[in-house]
């Protein structure tokens, strides 16, 4: 019999005294050894032992308890909040400077809006809550549309002016009214267009896998002027992507569908890790369908007050999150939001 | 959208070879999906004749049979007679049946949808050499069967003039020499003909160049048989005409349901759909052909034999579907009902109890047109999503409704028999739904196609899908053909134009602009500073979700009531928006001090919602906050962990170009929200006040005895929570406060004041800077100071406080007498003010 209960129990019972989480107690390899002791003892010494473990483990119990309730009550001394430092101390240091880093999506959106600011479109920020007509009905998308199938849309139960749910946006697009009313002056006078990019915060109803996140990042962009005609559009699209990855690029468009776009597009530009030799980011495909762009739809432009029998635009929406997993090999997208120092501290 | 190549070639010729098609579907059509060479799988399946079928001496349920391949098979090891000799266990293999045999070498089809390849060999059966196989359709894939092999008759084989013989190919005979090409559905939201292969079809002449021709029987049908009247209890209502287009309906007697012929099986399958009996196969072909779903009602359930279009009761009809279940009806859902009850919902799914089953005789077929916003609302509200609910929610034309009951009963007469009663059109009139004509011009097409079209060449583009175009002096008269319901502006017809002369094609040309600079936003510029200057102070910026679950925002000593709540969360973890960044922040320390790290900063800038922020321009406001979180295993230098975060703070006042000043929080009239602040334990934390202009700025602070409990936080964690909206506000980035150099030297003098330790450090430091202040107003001194010690002996109540004075004169070197006096000058007014002694 090498486990003397007297022992193991001052053991323990220092232990709970250090521990923050006084319940981490019961996690303590010497606990764990004295029960795994009971099989190995004799029948006899089996049943005495187990009793008085048992016992033990309850008073510790208690004195979990009990310092947990104390713990609940302490408080703290107050401190004078007014000093630089705690008396008796030296002036805080800063950790050190290799230890701070950036996320790797606001990285990557600092640099897609600094390119896109280069081509001199605006920056500007996008909503988290906001409402269906800027979502839904002035893109275009009539009530009950089936269109509005493909965006899982978060509602709230709070309810806006005309009783309809306010909305998490399920795209970056939810900006682009407010964008061409606001910038819509600028037709008239010096630029000439509307020029202006929102890479932002979006949500869809989906369940969370390594592949898949409810909350990810888009970057919209929006170019209205007169004469836009949709070999601008990709054009605009493959300098910007060659711009981002430094190379040349070969683009593709497959039609698609869009309410707020006609004609829509989704966009997909050669792989540029493998100059089209099929490697694991593009699944071998030698292509990487990126993202959906289109001509804006003539009543998204006239709900704007735009006449769109003169002045015609473009409209695309790229995920950023994408770009980012491909970029560095992020084999799951779970880490953007998950807050892992040895995660973060990679960037 | 599965599409059969095979299928598709029965309407159009298709030139291309199959990689260029693929290739060019992608790019003109829509996005594919997948290519399943079928063709691939059935390469090895011959029809054969079985010549003699004997049992098994040793096995009492196999058969030894010798089948005849027609001596098509090489290498195989034949009779005198040259037959091959295979043991079935099909009980229905006897002489002189047309089988499918797989030859021993091939692979089983069915088990191209397996994990693994099953390829067949020559080996003993209970000691009697079997080679290859005779297939059932579940071993060819083509069906669930497995009660017997497949048997081929006269009638499985749909040419007439076609005789099957031994040693025909299986996959020519019945199309399974096929390529199926599946076309992502969201490409085609906006085309209903696009769900029907002949749709398809079209397009695919289109994007190849060719002229497209739609069958006779579609585009000119032959006029629909009426024999009954009004008057008669069979003519069909439709009482809901504001949603329901047209309603079709016909009888047909007599008819003999049973398994459909193999070529019917072989098509269904083709497209993806399952055979089910001779009918219903065929009212599946006929949608998958056309994109018209139909169906059929087993006339004896239809009560008083008349189909009535309707909306449901709303005193709670409910119906039994085809799929088992029985739904409560809304009063908006559309229901096909007899005299009686409902015996259909209407574009979705039919009732089992007018389902064609084995002993129906007599059927009634339907053909009608529903509005598609309250097909989409009934398959929500009801979460049924079918074919029919795919095809009708696209909106399907009304007027293809006589030309697909035209062939609906064509082939029914022809492949099931019966006769038909009558055919009768409860709308009248055909609801024009047919779009009106485009006027548009070829300049405009070109503008926005970076193109120089010609007049004709745009009408023969649009002509190959039988889009035609009428060109006038000054413009062209685009007339959308009845299955194209989606056109309906110039844009429209844009894209089909660019669609048609591919958009890979369109010049690409960057759009030319001014040189005007893109201003940027004060906020955008204020965060990347912020981020960027945190991370160099060895912070680490974090992403949290907006949503959190409601025990983080009771965790963090917030209300629940101020959190905008989701109704559709998937997950309680996304039941709110939050109130503040700091819970979500607090959530991340445990695991990361779990993780090994002893000490770090997580810092996040975002959007938050409180309802108690109310709202501007209709929408709930979205202040934006900085939050950061200090935690460490152990003290530092400076003592608990608030001064440490409170440093953070100091750094952000230092790159915003602001001074802050931190005041208790019981002692402050604070601006700053509830939920903001709960967290914070009070004796611990201080309001951050700009200085310059004494607005509120923010929070920092170590957490309350609960909160830490219950994020498991370590004894030194501390947090700032700064309003960004405030901070963007206050910033600007052209003032700096500039001194100019003296040209005389500066002297350093430490002053310590003893002060009782009630006196807080901050009431002395006040003291100091009006004592200062009052000093330097007159321009002819310069005095600056830092702490530099904060003491207090273990047993005194006496605090010291040192200061680091730097005095200088912008018009002489000052004496030592000059700064002594100086400095007695200041010793005075601190203990006036404050009852610090200097020391």
């Amino acid at each position: 019999m090498s486990i003397k209960l007297t022992d193991l129990k001052s053991t323990l019972f220092a232990q709970l005294e250090a521990l923050e989480q006084p319940r981490d107690v019961l996690k303590s390899p010497q606990l764990k050894e004295a029960y795994a002791a009971i099989p190995t003892l004799s029948p006899g010494e089996r049943s005495t032992f187990g009793r008085d473990l048992n016992g033990l483990k309850k008073e510790l119990m208690l004195a979990i308890e009990s310092r947990e309730t104390l713990m609940q009550q302490a408080d703290l001394p107050p401190i004078d909040v007014t000093a630089p430092w705690d008396v008796n101390k030296s002036p805080a240091s800063l950790l050190p400077v290799n230890s701070g880093s950036l996320h790797p999506l606001m990285k990557e959106k600092a640099r897609i809006s600094d390119i896109f600011a280069r081509m001199g479109f605006v920056v500007e920020e996008s909503r988290e809550i906001d409402d269906q007509l800027h979502m839904f009905e002035t893109l275009n998308f009539p009530k009950g549309h089936p269109a509005r199938d493909d965006y899982d849309t978060f509602m709230t139960t709070q309810v806006d002016a005309n009783g309809e749910a306010l909305i998490a946006p399920a795209h970056t697009s939810t900006m682009q009214h407010r964008m061409l009313k606001k910038y819509k002056s600028n037709l008239e006078t010096k630029n000439g267009s509307i020029a202006v990019v929102v890479p932002d915060r979006v949500f869809r109803n989906e369940d969370l896998d390594a592949r898949h996140e409810h909350t990810f990042y888009q970057v919209e962009g929006i170019f209205v002027a007169k004469g836009v005609h949709a070999g601008m559009l990709i054009a605009t699209l493959k300098e910007f992507l060659q711009t981002y990855y430094a190379q040349e690029l070969d683009v593709r468009v497959n039609p698609f569908y869009f309410p707020f776009t006609e004609p829509s597009f989704e966009f997909a530009l050669s792989c540029p890790f493998c100059e089209k030799k099929g490697c694991s980011v593009c699944s071998q495909e030698g292509w990487i369908e990126l993202l959906g762009c289109g001509m804006i739809h003539p009543n998204v432009l006239k709900s704007a007050g735009i006449d769109p029998a003169e002045y015609t635009g473009f409209a695309f929406g790229c995920g950023i999150d994408r770009l980012v997993m491909m970029k560095y090999q992020i084999e799951d997208i779970r880490h953007f939001h998950g807050g892992k120092l040895n995660f973060l501290r990679q960037f | 959208m599965r599409v059969s190549l095979n299928t598709v070639a029965q309407y159009t010729h298709i030139t291309a070879v199959k990689e260029e098609l693929i290739d060019k579907i992608n790019r003109q059509l829509g996005s594919v999906e997948q290519v399943i060479n079928l063709a691939e799988r059935f390469t090895a399946p011959t029809i054969v004749r079985v010549v003699s079928a004997q049992k098994h001496p040793d096995a009492d349920r196999l058969q030894v049979c010798l089948i005849d391949d027609g001596g098509v098979t090489e290498g195989v090891e034949r009779t005198e007679e040259g037959y091959v000799q295979v043991v079935c266990g099909a009980p229905n293999a006897r002489n002189d049946i047309l089988a499918v045999w797989l030859p021993p070498n091939s692979v089983v089809p069915a088990s191209y949808d397996e994990d693994e390849l099953f390829t067949l060999s020559s080996r003993k059966l209970r000691g009697v050499m079997s080679h290859g196989m005779l297939a059932a359709a579940d071993e060819l894939g083509i069906g669930s069967d497995h009660a017997g092999i497949v048997e081929i008759s006269d009638d499985d084989v749909l040419a007439h003039d076609t005789v099957v013989k031994p040693g025909d190919n299986f996959a020519q005979v019945f199309g399974l020499d096929d390529t199926l090409i599946d076309i992502e559905n969201k490409m085609f939201t906006h085309r209903p003909d696009l769900f029907g292969q002949i749709g398809v079809a079209r397009e695919f002449a289109g994007i190849t160049g060719q002229q497209f021709s739609s069958p006779e029987w579609y585009t000119h049908p032959a006029p629909q048989i009426i024999e009954a009247t009004k008057n008669t209890a069979t003519y069909p209502r439709n009482k809901a005409t504001d949603v329901v287009y047209g309603l079709m309906t016909a009888e047909i007697k007599g008819v003999y349901v049973a398994k459909s012929p193999l070529w019917l099986q072989c098509a269904l399958y083709r497209l993806g759909a399952k055979s089910i009996n001779n009918i219903v196969d065929i009212t599946n072909l006929v949608m998958l052909l056309t994109a018209q779903p139909v169906h059929a009602y087993d006339r004896a359930a239809v009560q008083g034999g008349a189909l009535i279009a309707r909306r449901a009761k709303s005193d709670g009809e409910s119906i039994e579907l085809l799929n088992g279940k029985t739904i409560k009806l809304h009063n908006d859902d559309i229901v096909i009902a007899d005299a009686q009850s409902p015996i259909s919902l209407a574009g979705v799914m039919g009732g089992k109890q007018s389902e064609v089953s084995a002993s129906t005789t007599d059927i009634v077929l339907e053909v009608a047109t529903f509005d598609m916003y309250t097909i989409r609302k009934t398959s929500m509200r009801h979460g049924l999503f079918t074919d029919a609910v795919t095809r009708f929610n696209k909106g399907q034309s009304p007027l293809q409704a006589g030309a697909v009951m035209n062939l609906l009963v064509a082939l029914i007469e022809r492949y099931v028999g019966g006769s038909l009663s009558y055919i009768e059109n409860a709308n009248s009139e055909p609801v024009d739904s047919k779009a009106a004509n485009i006027i548009t011009t070829a300049s405009y097409i070109n503008q926005r196609l970076g193109l120089s079209l010609k007049n004709n060449e745009i009408q023969r583009l649009l002509g190959l899908t039988e889009i035609s175009v009428n060109i006038t002096d000054d413009s062209l008269i685009v007339t959308p053909p009845f299955w194209r319901t989606d056109l309906e502006l110039a844009e429209d017809v844009v894209e089909e134009v660019g669609r048609l002369v591919g958009f890979d094609t369109l010049p690409q040309q960057l759009p030319l602009r001014h040189i005007a600079a893109p201003r940027q936003l004060p906020m955008i510029g204020l965060v990347q500073t912020l981020r960027s200057e945190l991370a160099h102070a060895g912070a680490n910026e974090t992403l949290n979700y907006s949503f959190v679950h409601e025990k983080t925002i009771k965790n963090a000593g917030q209300s629940i009531n101020d959190a905008y709540k989701i109704s559709n969360a998937l997950s309680p973890e996304l039941q709110y928006y939050r109130l503040s960044l700091l819970p979500s922040l607090l959530e991340k320390v445990y695991p990361n001090i779990k993780a090994g790290h002893d000490s770090f900063v997580l810092f996040e800038i975002g959007k938050t919602h409180r309802i108690s922020n109310g709202n501007e321009k209709g929408l709930p406001r979205e202040p934006r906050m900085l939050e950061l979180v200090y935690a460490a295993k152990e003290a530092t230098s400076a003592g608990a962990a608030y001064y440490m975060a409170r440093a953070y703070a100091d750094q952000i006042a230092v790159v915003t170009g602001r001074t802050f000043d931190y005041q208790a929080i019981d002692s402050a009239s604070s601006t700053i929200a509830e939920a903001i602040i709960a967290p914070y334990e009070p004796s611990r934390s201080a309001v951050i006040i700009d200085k310059a202009s004494g607005r509120d700025v923010g929070i920092v602070g170590e957490l309350r005895q609960n909160v830490r409990n219950s994020f498991k936080l370590h004894g030194f964690t501390a947090g700032v929570s700064i309003l960004a909206d405030t901070l963007v506000e206050l910033y600007n980035p052209n003032e700096v406060q500039y001194a100019p150099l003296s040209r005389y030297p500066s002297t350093l003098r430490d002053v310590c004041f003893a002060a009782p330790d009630t006196v807080a450090y901050g009431t002395i430091t006040l003291a100091l800077e009006t004592s200062l202040e009052d000093q330097t107003k007159d321009g002819e001194l310069n005095i600056t100071y830092k702490p530099i010690d904060v003491y207090q002996a273990a047993d005194s109540s006496v605090r010291n406080t040192t200061y680091r004075l730097e005095i200088s004169s912008p018009l002489a070197t000052l004496t030592a007498d000059q700064i002594q006096t100086i400095v007695s000058h200041i010793a005075s007014d601190v203990k006036r003010d404050c009852a610090a002694e200097l020391v």
